[in-house]
């Protein structure tokens, strides 16, 4: 049982990892810095791991996707990351995709379902 | 807070057992970015009430593995041979490791087996002893060999190398499936392979062991060679360029796998090197040992040949001929292969399955 657990949580993980990026990118047209990013995705109910968030931030500054900038004014010096223009690109494409995925996997998982209705329907 | 400086120690430890796995260059930033989290996290926990002794504790083990943590940055795989590089490891590995293993074995078997005309018991058992010491080593070598076939492919992978400037797939990229008839068995090819090598090894090596063994009357053996070593610095080198042809060409065909245009030229060109010092060697008649006869004669008194024993006749007229037969055979064989590798190309080897 603990093995099928064990499965199960780890394709979960691989499900959400793919919407990794497209969930941070969608928070981030406006300047915000990670550890608020964390919370406000809390909020909305997308848990992100502190560790693996980090180091996409940089990852995708990198790929200059966002762009940063250290805010010292407050008590601590924050790092601010936000869309570029090539971010807002990058984002309007991976949201069409998105938008394209969940209504094909609607349909086909809906499909499932009736199909199993059926199948239900024939065993009584 | 009484142990306020015991906690930033401890988030101090933590950011350099981070930051020292980090390219220099970013150590700084992140640095920064990352005490500033914990001391969010921190003041998070705070303000829920929880016990400010053992915070800093609980959010660094948030974080988690400092390692982890760093290898993320540096957006490594956290593999040491991925998945493009793996399957040829496998392979590289398992031929490598099979060759040197029945290399080793096989040698180890031979030493024994050339050792044994001077065996009384007890020099018997020294040997025994003294090989399995041979024996001791092929564990050892085996893991230097694993070693180091690893240590060059995650070099590979540590930078990326492309193995085949690929470019991108087509449907034309396709390979055929060999006719059955085209396909040359592995295991043919890797015998070939090993005891080519081993031949190689043993005329380097053991030299002085190719010969005819006889007892004088005292009971010491000697060997008398039966090439003829004044000339064994000129012969040497051209056997070992002709037993290199041949591993060659199993290297080639163990590689490709199937009759094709390729082995065919390999086969011929290196057939052809083989067939011209066969010539060089035995038309030259320097190979053979010409003193062999009379040096045996010598040690085991005279009358050692019968009048009737064919032996007799070594290095006079009648023996002549025996070069050249050998040089007939040698050439019929090696050219026989080279006719065997044509046929099959042209006939199985070039078109798919018919």
């Amino acid at each position: 049982m603990d093995e099928l657990e064990e499965i199960i949580q780890s394709l979960t993980q691989e499900l959400r990892r793919g919407t990794l990026v497209l969930s941070v990118l969608s928070q981030l047209g406006v300047p915000q810095y990670g550890y608020t990013l964390v919370k406000s995705m809390e909020d909305k109910g997308i848990r992100v791991d502190t560790n693996t968030l980090y180091p996409l931030l940089r990852r995708l500054e990198k790929q200059k996707i966002l762009v940063s900038e250290w805010e010292t004014d407050g008590s601590k010096p924050r790092k601010y990351y936000k869309r570029t223009v090539l971010g807002n690109i990058v984002f309007e494409n991976l949201l069409e995709q998105w938008t394209e995925m969940t209504d094909c996997m609607q349909r086909l998982l809906g499909e499932d379902k009736k199909g199993e209705r059926r199948g239900g329907a024939d065993e009584e | 807070m009484k142990n306020e400086g015991a906690m930033t120690k401890l988030v101090d430890r933590y950011l350099y057992d981070v930051t020292r796995r980090l390219p220099e260059k970013q150590r700084k930033d992140i640095e920064k970015e990352l005490r500033t989290l914990i001391e969010d996290m921190m003041e998070e926990r705070e303000q829920e009430g929880e016990n400010p002794e053992t915070i800093p504790e609980k959010v660094l083990e948030e974080l988690g593995d400092p390692a982890k943590l760093a290898a993320k940055y540096r957006g490594e795989g956290e593999c040491l041979i991925g998945g493009e590089y793996y399957a040829l490891y496998c392979q590289v590995l398992k031929i490598v490791l099979i060759g040197v293993g029945i290399g080793m074995g096989v040698s180890f078997l031979l030493g024994v087996c050339f050792s044994f005309s001077a065996a009384s018991l007890n020099e018997w058992i020294h040997l025994i002893i003294n090989s399995s010491i041979d024996l001791g080593a092929i564990p050892a070598t085996l893991l230097e060999v694993f070693g180091i076939v690893t240590i060059v492919f995650w070099l590979l992978e540590r930078n990326q190398v492309k193995l085949k400037e690929q470019g991108a797939w087509n449907i034309g990229k396709l390979p055929q499936i060999p006719y059955e008839k085209a396909v040359i068995k592995r295991g043919d090819s890797m015998a070939g392979v090993i005891f080519g090598v081993l031949f190689i090894a043993f005329f380097v090596c053991a030299s002085d062991k190719l010969g005819v063994w006889v007892k004088d009357a005292g009971g010491q053996t000697a060997v008398v060679p039966i090439f003829n070593m004044a000339f064994w610095h000129r012969t040497l080198p051209l056997m070992v360029i002709s037993f290199s042809m041949g591993v060659i060409v199993d290297l080639v065909k163990l590689i490709v796998g199937h009759y094709n245009f390729l082995v065919m030229w390999v086969n011929i060109a290196c057939n052809a090197v083989s067939m011209a010092i066969a010539v060089i060697l035995l038309k030259g008649n320097l190979l053979f040992n010409p003193d062999l006869m009379t040096s045996i004669s010598a040690i085991k008194g005279e009358d050692f040949f019968g009048n009737y024993d064919i032996m007799r006749y070594w290095n006079t007229e009648v023996f002549c001929g025996v070069p050249n037969i050998c040089l007939v055979i040698i050439l019929i064989i090696l050219l026989a292969e080279v006719l065997v590798t044509v046929y099959r190309t042209l006939r199985y080897g070039l078109g798919g399955r018919k």
